[in-house]
Order: structure tokens, then sequence, then C-alpha cells
């Protein structure tokens, strides 16, 4: 017997379900236009993670005696599979998705007592299982400027599914000839290597003019930005953590541009690269894991971004997006205790 | 947003010279936009206008509960005749003029469902003549200072022209027995008493609803603004604050001309003593009717028990019971309430204004509300604070204001929080009720205190946006009152071994005083042996003869005592005295043996 | 090979040694000032019957005993499962079920004299560790509801039976919200 009575109440899109329904549908343009410029190969991997990890969902929710219908209809799995996909490298062979799919449901989830219990964000779990397995695969971006363009004459969609869904993926493929086309890094792991052995001239032409932004990423990224504030509007996230994440990660950038000459990212394109902006508004906003107060919101996004930008500009890691946010999911819990709100002229 | 904004223009367009104040002084933090309830009307203007009159029941149950839910002491007996107004239990008047029929276990209208202890009181106007019996009653209970002249058997009042010269005391609100209308029912004389040597800056009158289904305030101001602003008058002059703010919510229109009329009035009549009394329209939002929350919206202060506003010179009290000062003042005793009817399922909303003790039964069937369907059911209170009523037969008290009737659905079940933080948001009193859930369900104490569960007002906002639907406010209440129970068992085990450590003081020290005295007149005994010299202290018994216990003792074992024992040998007791004693030592003795087997 | 066998005793016998000063440290108070602080914690947590169902003649000396590592935590049938829980986690101890050996766990129980039968021989009031039974020689006695603890004591040596003891009467102030489901 409830006291309060929701038979009065309508409540629009306050369930669990309607949120993560929202979230998906933010997802939409930016799925798309990643399948249309960089690969449509994304959407098999979205697919199959998903049932795959529905699958495993089930299976975890019966062991545990719980409702399984319940819990799949909630749709927090399919978002976390689709997330895990999103952030993958494209041609990572299934199979190694699969391992993904199988950590983030699993090791990420239903080992914690199923939703609303995980102190980590699923999908980045399952992204930090795939980085340190499969580094070598992890790492092998479809580039988007010469690889797909060169790749595409030689290369159907079919050929593409098929080296997908060979186990050994790439390396077995008979495509091997192509291989230097289809691993091309990413434009941030593109900078970092060349702004190593390039001069800081040569370095700065391209990468303003070749690599990012001729590169397709920022109009995915400025996809998931629609996307993003589309869920800000319709308030299923807080403006907190997305604008401290992008915030800290731009001032940082931007201090490293101002202190030193050399040959590293601008601003506006480290921003718009990589996973940051689909990081910031879909992943990092994921209520369960991150703080809750306001001002606990904005600690924890900016603790995201500073430590983005430490991996990135730091570590032999390209993107730092998964271990800086499972290193502020641990972080979450302290974030909360110290910031508790604070009452106004209390008397 | 716009809503609210498009509501204060279009109030203050229509306010008659604008006396009304659009902005009040402080935003609540959290809580429900009205707008973000579109489901949840009010009762209509034209409704909500009238206060409707209904046959007095045959029957009054008054159940025997305080504020505290404290079982009361009656003061009447069973078969005794009752006056309206005259007082059946500390703090509770009966409403009618009738007898006592029983004193005896009822339906309350109470969350728990549970039975009370009542005085019930059989109606004689309905057995009788009306205006005769009521007449003779009166005669027969002149004693009793409250005369009833003005108040008709329905509790409609006649109108009476507003005298300048009535005062309002104390006295007069103990005597009418007013108890706050909002959603509590606390005693207004403890409120004004408790805090009487603290000055009062600022009366808040609360003409804001408690929830937003409710309309008995908006009734009570668009009926009878002019005895309610006499009230607030005669309180203002009672209290000697500076100020007087009326606060009423801007989307209640009819509600604030009818105020401002009154108040124009009133003002014309008394000059400029009543220029300090102003209205303040403040943003419909759930729960700034709240007493709390009103504090803190007018004067900014975020007074959280267990301090209490009269401590910061501020005091708040209902429309209502302004209302039942005036009748306090002109000594008519409060005897009924104005209850909203409302909800999806009510066939005729209205509001009616119903005497204590009736029955719910009656006040539906009467209002023509009575559901034939089972499966709608019937609330006491707003959708947001109510609770389910389990028995209609229960009566109608001080802290109905509303009875709400919809469909019987079951609560969705509840899913896993997702910590979404909807429910801080919208938290009035700034607590987090999601971290507070967690320590609920553990029945966690320490957590709950570190998050301030005591501050919960259980305004029911945080299980409104709970996208899980999980039922916080109940989880909330379910605490507190464990919390309560845990300190309640607390103190009386405190009390329970205070007890027993001063009766174990108290025992050690008997026993040993008893040792000092077998101590002492072994040391007599053997003193007096030691004077005849023949006998043996074993045998000391049976020689009861006396000694003079000139002869100090042989041995310096009782060297201690000889002091006592010799003055007390200066009057050597008779010799079956010692006898006896020393039979009761050994009597003693056995029976402490035999316990400790 | 050797060099692995004396690493491993080495580190063996380091570990051991830590591990038993960490227990000692965790385990023991170590003045009689902390001890008397643990005591009374535990008091605290007892429900004060002072009933000796526990074979200790009051709370306090089975707070003591069960300090002095005597006295299991489980023989408290008053407090029951809520009490055993709340020593356990003071005191780092396992959860045991209550004590066979000591009565089963009983609601809240509240004494009372029949009065008719009372012949008022003071023995119960003799009995009463809370000094919740009022009366004099000769004369009836009555039990104060408000004071008495449930202990049973005052049944063993009513001559004549007459004291009853009835669950405690669930008023109004000790009513509960149910904990949702």
């Amino acid at each position: 017997m409830s006291q309060l009575d929701l038979s009065l109440a309508n409540l629009p899109q306050r369930s669990v379900r309607a949120i993560m329904l929202q979230v998906m549908l933010a997802l939409i343009p930016g799925t798309v236009l990643y399948a249309i410029l960089i690969n449509p190969v994304v959407l098999i991997n979205i697919t199959s993670a998903i049932l795959i990890a529905m699958l495993l969902e089930a299976t975890a929710v019966a062991l545990r005696r719980r409702p399984v219908k319940s819990v799949l209809s909630d749709g927090t799995v399919v978002l976390a599979a689709w997330l895990l996909a999103l952030s993958v490298p494209p041609m990572l062979p299934l199979w190694q998705l699969m391992i993904g799919v199988l950590a983030m449901v699993l090791l990420g989830k239903q080992l914690y007592g199923g939703l609303g219990n995980n102190p980590f964000n699923p999908a980045m779990v399952g992204y930090a299982v795939l980085m340190v397995s499969f580094p070598v695969t992890m790492t092998g971006w479809l580039s988007p400027v010469s690889g797909w363009t060169q790749a595409l004459p030689e290369l159907s969609l079919t050929d593409l599914i098929s080296i997908k869904t060979t186990l050994a993926g790439l390396a077995d493929s008979e495509l091997a000839p192509h291989w230097d086309a289809l691993t091309r890094a990413t434009p941030l792991t593109d900078i970092r290597t060349q702004s190593a052995r390039d001069s800081v001239a040569l370095a700065n032409e391209r990468r303003y003019d070749n690599l990012v932004f001729i590169s397709l990423w920022p109009w995915i990224s400025i996809a998931w930005l629609c996307g993003g504030l589309y869920l800000l509007l319709r308030k299923i996230i807080s403006w907190h953590i997305p604008l401290s994440v992008l915030l800290s990660l731009a001032l940082l950038h931007a201090l490293q541009d101002f202190g030193s000459a050399s040959a590293q990212l601008a601003v506006a394109p480290a921003v718009l690269s990589g996973a940051a902006i689909l990081g910031a508004f879909f992943i990092a906003t994921d209520p369960v894991t991150a703080a809750t107060s306001q001002r606990g919101r904005l600690i924890y996004g900016a603790g995201i971004g500073t430590l983005m930008f430490v991996i990135r500009e730091f570590s032999a890691y390209p993107e730092g997006l998964a271990f800086a946010i499972l290193i502020m999911n641990a972080a979450v819990p302290t974030i909360d205790r110290l910031v508790m709100p604070r009452c106004s002229n209390r008397l | 947003m716009m809503r609210w904004l498009d509501q204060c223009r279009r109030a203050k367009h229509r306010s008659a010279g604008g006396q009304a104040q659009i902005k009040p002084a402080c935003r609540m933090k959290g809580g429900i936009a009205l707008s973000a309830m579109s489901s949840i009307t009010p009762v209509s203007d034209a409704a909500s206008a009238t206060i409707i009159a209904i046959e007095p029941s045959a029957i009054i149950i008054l159940p025997l509960l305080d504020y505290y839910h404290q079982e009361l002491t009656p003061m009447v007996i069973p078969g005794q005749t009752v006056t309206a107004g005259m007082p059946v239990a500390s703090g509770i008047l009966s409403t009618v003029d009738g007898t006592v029929t029983a004193i005896e276990g009822r339906a309350v209208a109470h969350a728990s469902g549970r039975t009370a202890v009542c005085v019930v009181i059989e109606d004689h106007s309905l057995a009788e003549d009306d205006t005769n019996a009521a007449l003779a009653i009166e005669e027969q209970h002149d004693s009793n200072k409250l005369s009833r002249q003005s108040i008709t058997p329905n509790g409609s009042l006649t109108a009476t022209s507003v005298s300048t010269s009535t005062r309002l005391t104390l006295g007069n609100i103990q005597a009418a027995a007013i108890h706050g209308l909002g959603g509590a029912g606390f005693s207004t004389v403890k409120k004004l008493s408790d805090f009487a040597d603290k000055p009062i800056q600022t009366l808040i009158i609360n003409a804001v609803e408690c929830e937003p289904l409710l309309s008995c305030d908006v009734a009570l101001m668009v009926s009878d603004a002019v005895r309610i602003l006499d009230g607030i008058r005669l309180l203002v002059e009672m209290l000697a604050c500076n100020h007087c703010v009326i606060a009423i919510e801007d989307n209640r229109i009819a509600a604030i001309q009818s105020m401002e009329t009154a108040l124009k009035k009133l003002q014309d009549k008394q000059g400029s003593f009543v220029a300090n009394i102003k209205l303040q329209l403040i943003p419909p939002v759930y729960p700034s009717g709240a007493e709390r929350m009103l504090v803190q919206i007018i004067t900014g202060m975020d007074i959280c028990p267990p301090n209490r506003p009269a401590n910061q010179g501020v005091l708040c009290l209902n429309v209502a019971t302004a209302h039942a000062a005036w009748l306090a003042a002109n000594h008519q005793p409060m005897l009924t309430r104005v209850v909203t009817i409302a909800g999806p399922k009510a066939a005729q909303p209205c509001n009616v204004r119903v005497k204590f003790g009736t029955p719910i039964r009656h006040v539906l069937e009467q209002t023509g509300n009575l559901p034939t369907d089972t499966a709608v059911r019937i609330r006491v209170g707003g959708p947001f604070s109510g609770y389910n009523l389990l028995d209609t037969e229960a009566a109608i008290t001080a802290t109905c204001n509303c009875l709400t009737l919809d469909a019987a659905s079951a609560h969705p079940t509840a899913e896993p929080c997702i910590r979404c933080g909807a429910c801080n948001e919208v938290c009035p009193v700034e607590l987090l009720p999601q971290q507070l859930l967690w320590h609920a369900r553990a029945e966690d104490l320490a957590g709950l205190d570190q998050f301030n569960l005591d501050q919960c007002i259980k305004c029911g906002c945080c299980d409104w946006v709970c996208p899980s639907s999980i039922p916080l406010t109940d989880y909330f209440r379910f605490a507190q009152s464990v919390k309560q129970t845990r300190e309640y068992r607390i103190a009386q085990a405190k009390l329970a071994e205070q007890r027993f450590q001063q009766r174990q003081a108290r025992q050690t020290a008997r026993k040993q005083k008893r040792k000092l005295d077998i101590d002492r007149r072994k040391a007599e005994l053997r003193n007096r042996a030691a004077g005849k010299t023949t006998a043996t202290p074993d045998h000391a018994d049976q020689h009861p003869t006396t000694a003079n216990g000139t002869k100090a003792p042989a041995g310096t074992a009782t060297l201690a005592d000889s002091t006592s024992a010799q003055s007390s040998s200066d009057i050597p007791p008779p010799a079956d005295s010692i006898s006896d004693t020393l039979a009761r030592i050994k009597r003693q003795r056995s029976s402490q043996a035999n316990n400790k087997k | 090979m050797n060099d692995i066998l004396v690493a491993l005793l080495i580190f063996a016998l380091a570990a051991a040694a830590m591990g038993y000063v960490l227990g000692w440290l965790a385990d023991t108070p170590h003045t009689g000032d902390q001890q008397a602080a643990l005591v009374d914690t535990v008091n605290a947590l007892l429900p004060q019957t002072q009933c000796a169902q526990c074979g200790y003649p009051g709370c306090r000396p089975y707070a003591e005993a069960i300090i002095n590592g005597v006295a299991a935590i489980n023989r408290c049938p008053p407090g029951g499962d809520q009490t055993i829980i709340a020593l356990a986690e003071l005191l780092g101890r396992e959860f045991q079920p209550l004590d066979a050996t000591v009565y089963a766990e009983k609601p809240p129980l509240v004494a009372r004299i029949v009065e008719a039968h009372c012949i008022g021989c003071t023995l119960c009031i003799d009995a009463c560790p809370v000094d919740a039974i009022a009366g004099a020689a000769k004369l009836m006695h009555t039990v104060i509801a408000a004071d008495c603890t449930g202990c049973e004591l005052c049944l063993p040596p009513c001559p004549v039976d007459c004291i009853e003891l009835e669950p405690v009467v669930d008023n109004w102030s000790g009513w509960s919200w149910p904990k949702p489901a």
C-alpha cells in the first residue's frame, strides 16, 4: 500500500524504460552518420552486441531468480550494448566484441546485483576488458580519410562482413593487402605518432588541413552533440556532467596549446575528435555510476575531462575515455560523501 | 515557468487596485510546479466558491487521541448530556447537543486503519424539536461560557456585523479548542503558548492549499473573507506583531479577489492599523503550503525542526485558523471544518462544511459522492500526502482536509534505483532521498541520521518523480517509525537500568548495615560471655543472662566495633530481645543460603 | 631451492607474527578505561530487563562477561536477534542464533497480578529487579506496567501463582509504519 497515489499522476516519460528509450532515440542520428561516413559494419556490431547482451542478461537474471521480462524491458542493457559497440573500432572481430559484451553484462553489471548496484559503467568495463585483452585490434581504426576511400573500391560490404565474422579477424583474412588501409589509426593516434617524427611546421599544417577537420569524425561528434542537446532539452540528463567534462578537457588542451608551440591538437579538434562528445553526453551521464548531487556531478565530470587529457597526452593509449570514467566511477562514493548538498541559511 | 509568469500577470491584472505583492522573498527549492501535473486540477472555481451545508449526522464520533496519538482521558461518562462546545476530553469539544451513548473503540481516520477509544454522541437536534432542546440544554449548562447564538446546527454562520470591540485572548482560543486545520492538526493554543514570551514580528497566514487538489481554504476565503480578515486583525492585535503576510497561490484568482476586496474594506474601516497586513502571491508549487516551506518562501529563513518559527519571531497560522480565531473572539467554539471532496471518481466535487465527528460515510452520502463501485478508493487527504481510508465509518477530524475519490489501482512495482537524482532535485528540504533509501532499507539509523531523515516532511515529491516507482516516502515513514521505536526502547532500557542500579545500591546499603548490626551484636554477646567467663560464645543463646559488659573483650578482633558496642551497652537490651535477634539472623541466613541454591 | 624455502619461511613467520599482533590489537582492549568503555557500549545494547536469563545477575554483569570473553553473545532472550546482530557487529564476532539453553525469544511482555488471588506476601516485590511492583505486607500488590520489563523473575517466588505475563498492549504511540514490500 503506497501512500502516494499514482493514478492521479501523469508521468509522460518518467520510467526507467522511457528514459532509456529517449537516450536511444538521441543516439540514432550519430549512429546513422557513423554508418554512412565511417563504416556501415558498425550497424552489425550494434545489432549483434544488443542481441548477445540481452541473451546474457536474460540468462543471468534467470539464474539469479529475478523476473526476466521486467529486467529486460527496462532497456538498460540494450543501451549499454549499443554504447559499447559504438566505442570499439568497427572492424573489431565479432568474437572479440562478444567477449566485451560478456564482460559488460556479467562482470560489469550482473555480478554486482544488476541495475542500480554496479559501481562501474558496464559499457566501459567491457571496453576496458577488450582494451587490455586485444590491444592491437582495439586500436585498429579505419582511417576515415585514406582508409575508407582507398579501400572502398576494392572492398564490398559483404567483404567487410566476412572479415568481421572470420574468427581470426583481419590478420587471417585474404584481404591482407588492404591491411594498411584498414588499420589506420584514429586521428588522435595519427597525431601522436606524427608529431613525434614530423617537423613542427608540417604537423601544424597536417593537423588542421588533412587530419582532423577534413576527416569525418567531427561531423559524427556534432551528431552526438545534437543528440546530447536533445537529452538536455528533454531533461533526461542534467547539464552538469557534459559541460564539466568538455570544459575541463578543452581548458587543459588550451593551456597546453598556450604553453607550447609544439604540434599538438588545437582545442576544437581535441574536443570534437575521439569519444569526447559521445562520452560526455551518453556514457559519463549514466546515472547509476555517476555522482548524484549537482556539485558532485561537476566534480565527477571535471575529473573525467582531466583524466581523459592526462591519458591522451601522457599514456600509451590514444583515447582515455573508458579509463577516465572507470577511475572516476571508483571515486563517486567519495565525491558523494564529501559533497553533501549544503543547506542554505538553515536555522 | 512561462505559465507561472502568465498566471502572475493575470492575477495582477485582475486584482483590484493591485494590492497583492507578486514576487515572494524567496523561492522554494525543489517541489513540483502545478503546471507539471495537468491531471490534478482543483475543483473548478465555481464549485470551490461555495461551501455547501449538509444534514447533521445522527451520531458523532470523537476519537480520544491528541496530536501525538496519545490517548486522552474522557471527561464525560456514557449517558451524560452534552452541549455543543462542551469539552469531552482535553482539547476535544462536543460538536452537537446530545447524549453520550458510549465510550468505546471505533475506527478512526488513520493510515493504520486501527480503532481508538471514541466518545460517541447521539445528536438531540434530530430526535427532538431542534430549538427547544437546544435551548433547554443551553440553560442547563449555563456554566459553559461559550454561547452559540450565531451558529446554526449546520455550522454556517448567520451574518453578524464585524465589531471592533471584541478582543481575542489565549483563553478564548483555548476555550474554542482551535486546532490547525492544515494537514497536521497541531493545537493552536500550544503553538501560541509555547512561545508566549517570544515576540512575534511576522504573522504568516497560510492561505496556500496543502495540496493541489484541495480548495477548502479557497472556498473559505471566497465565502467569508471579511471574517477571516477580522480574525487576522484580532490575531495581529493579540500578538502585537509588526507585519502580517497572507500568502495565496497566484492561480486561485477568486480567493485573491475576495481577500483583496475584504482587505480594502477593512482598511477603510480601520485605517492605518491594518496597513501592515499584506497579501502575498506565491507561485503554485507543491508543497509550498507546508509551514516550513511557506516560512521559507515568505521570510527566506529555512527553519528546520526542532527549531520552531516562533523562535525566529515568525508565526504561521492557517487561514481557517484565522477564521476560527474570529469565532473564538465571539465566543464560538471551533466545531466544524471545510472539507474538499474531489478526485476523478467524485460524482459531485464540492467543498462542504462538516462538524468534527461526522462519519465520513455520512458526508459522502449527503453530498452524493458515496461510491457504489467497490473499485473506488477513498483517500483522506490529497494525492500526495493522503492515506487510504479503510473504514468509511471513521469520523472527520481536524486533519481531514480532503476526501479524494479515485480508482483503486495497484502501485507499480518498484524497480531498482538508478540513482538518477530526480528525487534530490525535487526535495523541498534539500535531502538526498536516494541515499536515505539505502539506509532506510537497511534500517541503518546512523546513516539515516547522517542524511537528516528527521528533516523529511514526507511531502511525496520524490515518489512523484521517481522513474523506478519506488515508494520512497513510505520507506521514510517506516524508517522514522523504526527510529522512534528504537529510541523509545533505549529510553525505556535506560530507565530500567537506572531503577535496577538504584535497587542494587539500596540492597547493598541494607546488607552492609545488617552486617554491621550483626557484628555489633556479636561483639556485645562476646563481651557478655567474656564477662561471664565460663560461657563460650557458641552457647551464648543458651545463656541469656544479662551481662554488665564492664570487662573488656579478650581478643582485638572487634576493636573497631568496640566503641559502638560500648555505647550501646550503656543501656543493655533485655535478654529475650537478644535471643530473638539471633534467631532472626539465623533465619535470614538460612533463607539466604536457600536463595543461593 | 633452498633460497625459496628460506624466503617462504621468512614470509610465513612474518605473516604469522604480524597477523597475531594485528589480531591482538583488534581484539583486546588494553587499558581499564577502554574495557570499561566497551562494557558501557555493550551494556547500552542490552535491553536492560535485568532478567538474568543469560545466567548473570543483570545486564551489566553479562556485558562484563562478554567483554572478558567468558560469555557468548547469544544469551539474551529479551533482546533477541536484533541484540545479537548489534553485538556481533560491535565486537566483530560471528552472528550466532539465540542459545537454545536459555529461553526462547518472546514478544515484549508485561506482568500482571491477579488481584483477587494476591495474598500480599511481598515476595514478588523482593524479586523484582526494577522495583516495578508496588504493595505492602498483607495488602494487595500491583505491577506498575510502565516500569515492568517482563523479566519473569517475579513468577517463581509467588506462593499462589497469581502473576501472569501478558504481551505488551500495543498502544497508539507504539504503532509503526510497515516496511514497504
